[in-house]
């Protein structure tokens, strides 16, 4: 059993292939026996680090996944049953599991994260899109026009 | 939702990635944060990695149709080659928004993947090697969108476009196969009109399927796409079973079809070292069509040597009668000679012998034409006796399946000769049936 610190200070305690997941985690640990010191994580807040914990323990024991030959191609878009269950309950934080997983280095959980968030984006109008995401148009009517122009290849008609 | 842009730049071109490129560009028109992460980054990495993310072949894999490499001084613009598919899909989604002006960009976009595709070994390779190009262009030209003058439905043209137009739509539609409209009868009689017009053969277009050359000196210039398509029906009409009128149309992937025309370059072969580069030498499988020289002249309208109104009527009906015949062919290369115009593709001379019980023998030559398109010439006849000739064009890639469409007619070339549409091809190992495949899927 090895004990993590989460940036608000809760201590969490997981086995060693759980924590493998991560290639950060798995790469501290490998000249570590034993586990007298906790492992602090000042990125992480206990809330994110509780789902990152569940998520990987789901996983415990799955192969890694692997580099693809050629990563840009042919992405798989579908998410499994229990994934999008897990993604989509914990919607409302899941950036913060984007970026503890991009920090953590959990290749399936940032896969996992940037596919839901897509999923969300798909078929939405810019407006909806803004709207969503809380984003500001901080773009000028000018800038506006000028963009428009640039995104004509796309527009349907 | 938490903030979207305070994610690492490279998680959110993650995120891009897993979407379609119409929701790219929605994204990029939220804020300047995100235009700048799509639009304004220093290379064309977002772009590249977009563009192989669709169904579509790796450009880098990709040959031109005559065997070409891309030339790797220039960069393959992944931005402005993506987005131009994008648009053709869009509008092949839904021709009604296409400008009239825009209509030969998107025949040339979709002319343009179908033609840059990767090799295939040889002919049973296609199973593992299928081009992604051709299987998006015929997906998304199913049911005949953009082919058929029924489903474009759009304003007529600039008339100084109009002919470029036609000969860009009748090559893809030669490359595509049958649309719905080439079940109708008045498509079956179209093709033959075309196929058996004396008129449409003479010194101009040195009684092929070519388009008289605008350069001084004459000879041929281009290939006529359209005169190629209805050879194309002609042939088609012996190979397949047309669905009747009111019949749902059906997709059907046989010879004279996508992906057919996929090129092949057999491992170890360099097109521009090999002599035979056009894969003459072998055993080809001749195909052609004739109808009775006695309708052929009353078609024609001939009396005493002018020529009147082509009388269509004639080439229809339960007394038309057109034969189809085919034969064993072994062509065999002769000599090379340099074509300065085509630096890597010589002009091959070939020699060839028809399969008995025929006496026949064959003469000609292959070549490179004004517009790149690879040109077959021969002349055969019994006994030593030069009689008919033949002109014919390789569709598709060096060395498809496909093979070369043409017409023949007699070296004579007096006005009443007859004239007829052929098909030449490489028969592959195990013959390919036709496969009706559900527009649908």
């Amino acid at each position: 059993m090895f004990t993590l610190l989460s940036e608000d200070g809760i201590s969490f305690q997981a086995e060693r292939d759980v924590l493998e997941r991560s290639v950060l985690l798995k790469n501290m640990l490998e000249d570590v026996q034993d586990s007298s010191n906790s492992i602090p994580l000042p990125n992480v807040a206990s809330a994110v680090l509780e789902k990152v914990l569940h998520f990987c323990e789901h996983h415990r024991g799955d192969p890694l996944p692997v580099p693809e030959e050629d990563e840009t191609r042919m992405r798989k878009i579908v998410i499994e049953d229990w994934d999008y269950d897990f993604i989509s309950a914990n919607c409302d934080i899941v950036f913060e599991i984007i970026m503890a997983a991009n920090y953590l280095d959990i290749k399936d959980l940032l896969d996992l994260g940037c596919k839901y968030v897509a999923s969300l984006i798909k078929g939405k109008s810019t407006e909806q899109i803004r709207e969503l995401f809380h984003i500001v148009n901080d773009l000028t009517p000018e800038e506006e026009e000028k963009i428009k122009k640039e995104n004509q290849w796309a527009e349907a008609v | 939702m938490g903030p979207l842009d305070d994610l690492p730049v490279e998680t959110i071109e993650e995120i891009l990635l897993h979407l379609d490129p119409l929701d790219v560009s929605k994204m990029s028109l939220t804020c300047r944060f995100f235009y700048d992460v799509i639009y304004n980054a220093p290379d064309q990495h977002l772009w590249r990695a977009l563009y192989l993310a669709q169904p579509l072949d790796d450009p880098t894999r990709c040959v031109s149709q005559n065997g070409k490499k891309r030339r790797t001084e220039v960069e393959f613009n992944w931005k402005a080659e993506l987005q131009a598919i994008i648009r053709a899909r869009t509008v092949l989604e839904d021709v009604s928004i296409c400008k009239p002006h825009e209509r030969i960009t998107i025949l040339r976009t979709l002319l343009n993947m179908v033609s840059w595709v990767p090799p295939l070994n040889s002919y049973s390779d296609m199973i593992d090697n299928l081009s992604q190009n051709l299987l998006y262009v015929t997906a998304l030209t199913r049911g005949g969108v953009f082919l058929d003058p029924e489903k474009l439905g759009l304003p007529a043209d600039d008339p100084k476009f109009a002919e470029e137009e036609a000969q860009l739509r009748a090559r893809l539609h030669t490359l595509i196969g049958v649309t719905p409209s080439d079940h109708h009868h008045s498509a079956h009689l179209a093709a033959r009109a075309c196929v058996y017009l004396f008129r449409n053969y003479n010194w101009g277009n040195e009684f092929g399927p070519f388009l008289p050359s605008s350069a001084e000196g004459g000879g041929v210039g281009k290939v006529n796409w359209i005169h190629i398509k209805h050879i194309h029906h002609v042939i088609t009409m012996h190979l397949i079973e047309f669905a009747e009128e009111g019949q749902v149309f059906q997709v059907v992937i046989y010879p004279l079809s996508f992906p057919y025309t996929q090129i092949v370059i057999p491992d170890g072969i360099d097109l521009d070292q090999e002599e035979d580069w056009a894969g003459v030498n072998g055993v080809w499988l001749v195909s052609f069509c004739f109808v009775d020289h006695s309708l052929l002249l009353r078609y024609n309208n001939i009396v005493d040597s002018d020529t009147g109104e082509p009388r269509t009527s004639l080439l229809t009906g339960p007394d038309f009668q057109e034969m189809f015949r085919s034969m064993q062919v072994t062509l065999k290369v002769t000599k090379t000679r340099e074509d300065p115009n085509h630096p890597g593709r010589p002009q091959i001379y070939f020699i060839g012998v028809v399969a008995e019980p025929s006496t026949s023998v064959i003469n000609g030559y292959v070549c490179m034409t004004d517009d790149d398109y690879i040109r077959w010439h021969f002349v055969s006849g019994e006994q030593g006796q030069a009689i008919w000739s033949s002109e014919g064009v390789q569709i598709g890639g060096i060395r498809s399946s496909y093979g070369v469409l043409g017409t023949w007619t007699t070296i004579f070339h007096d006005d009443d000769d007859p004239v007829g549409p052929f098909w030449l091809r490489k028969p592959p190992l195990a013959v390919e049936a036709a496969v009706p495949v559900n527009p649908e899927t």
